[in-house]
């Protein structure tokens, strides 16, 4: 490599190119929502299968609780290997790693505490995580995910449509829509 | 037209600075990797760019490894924005 270049022109082309190898790598985003996507969507169809076949009546929803805690184990085991052979983090991945922790924590504590607080999960939920993935898409410039968090957003509009023990199918249905499949088209996003 | 800041004219320091804009740490083995520096040639361009202010280096141990830990400062990025503009003034590019 030279010691040093007087040619303005060289110089911003050297900018220029390695600016180029610090850009965003979107399909690393991808495993959070295809993770998270097949498991509450299979937890929702699971549950109404609970309640429906089962005689456990309102006990069936307690496979939520259950379910996101395994999830959240998964995610600070997946997080942290990952973070062993990480050497660099962009401005982007900063700022998403502290929003989903705030929205994780929040999600989380409202998970163990709603089978006791009375609240409809079906408002509070989506919103929450709605918002997370509208801003996660915005942030990333990536239309299928704002596409799917005002899906996700908006689920208290059209949820009041359905029966109580459908809610679950149309959840599952809608996290196809916001989760698992922008969660694909990021994976095999070329960059 | 202002004269181009001469800490930035080594396409080595320049690489760094380009590369740390655009991230918000970086490890001194990915500059190393990115810019394919040898060790020694890296660190003396990187002690430059710290002493004039323009990047933070922090040593520590993670997890029982040592880590060198790289972030441009505000200063640093003054400087870098200003020698961006600078050369396009130079090339008539504003």
């Amino acid at each position: 490599m030279k010691t040093n270049v007087s040619d303005p022109q060289e110089q911003l082309e050297i900018i220029s190119q390695t600016i180029a190898k610090a850009k965003e790598n979107l399909s690393e985003h991808s495993f959070a929502f295809i993770f998270w996507g097949w498991l509450v969507s299979l937890t929702a169809l699971f549950t109404y299968v609970l309640l429906v076949y089962s005689s456990l009546g309102n006990l069936s929803y307690l496979a939520w609780p259950i379910t996101t805690l395994m999830g959240f184990a998964a995610m600070v085991m997946y997080y942290r290997k990952k973070e062993k052979k990480k050497k660099h983090q962009t401005h982007v991945e900063y700022f998403l790693s502290k929003l989903w922790i705030v929205i994780g924590c929040v999600l989380l504590f409202f998970s163990l505490t709603f089978p006791f607080v009375k609240f409809n999960p079906w408002f509070f939920f989506p919103i929450i995580v709605g918002i997370g993935t509208a801003v996660t898409g915005a942030v990333l410039k990536f239309k299928p995910l704002v596409f799917g968090g005002f899906v996700l957003l908006s689920f208290p509009l059209y949820g009041v449509l359905v029966s109580k023990q459908a809610l679950l199918v149309l959840y599952a249905g809608v996290i196809i829509v916001s989760y698992i499949i922008p969660g694909y088209l990021l994976k095999n996003h070329q960059s | 037209m202002n004269p181009l800041d001469p800490l930035l004219t080594t396409p080595l320091r320049l690489g760094a600075m380009s590369l740390l804009i655009k991230l918000k740490a970086a490890s001194f083995v990915y500059l190393k990797e990115e810019l394919n520096a040898t060790q020694g040639n890296l660190s003396v361009q990187l002690y430059k760019l710290r002493d004039a202010g323009y990047i933070n280096i922090e040593k520590r141990f993670e997890r029982n490894h040592p880590l060198t830990e790289i972030k441009i400062t505000p200063k640093g990025i003054r400087a870098f924005e200003e020698h961006v503009k600078n050369l396009k003034d130079y090339l008539h590019l504003t």
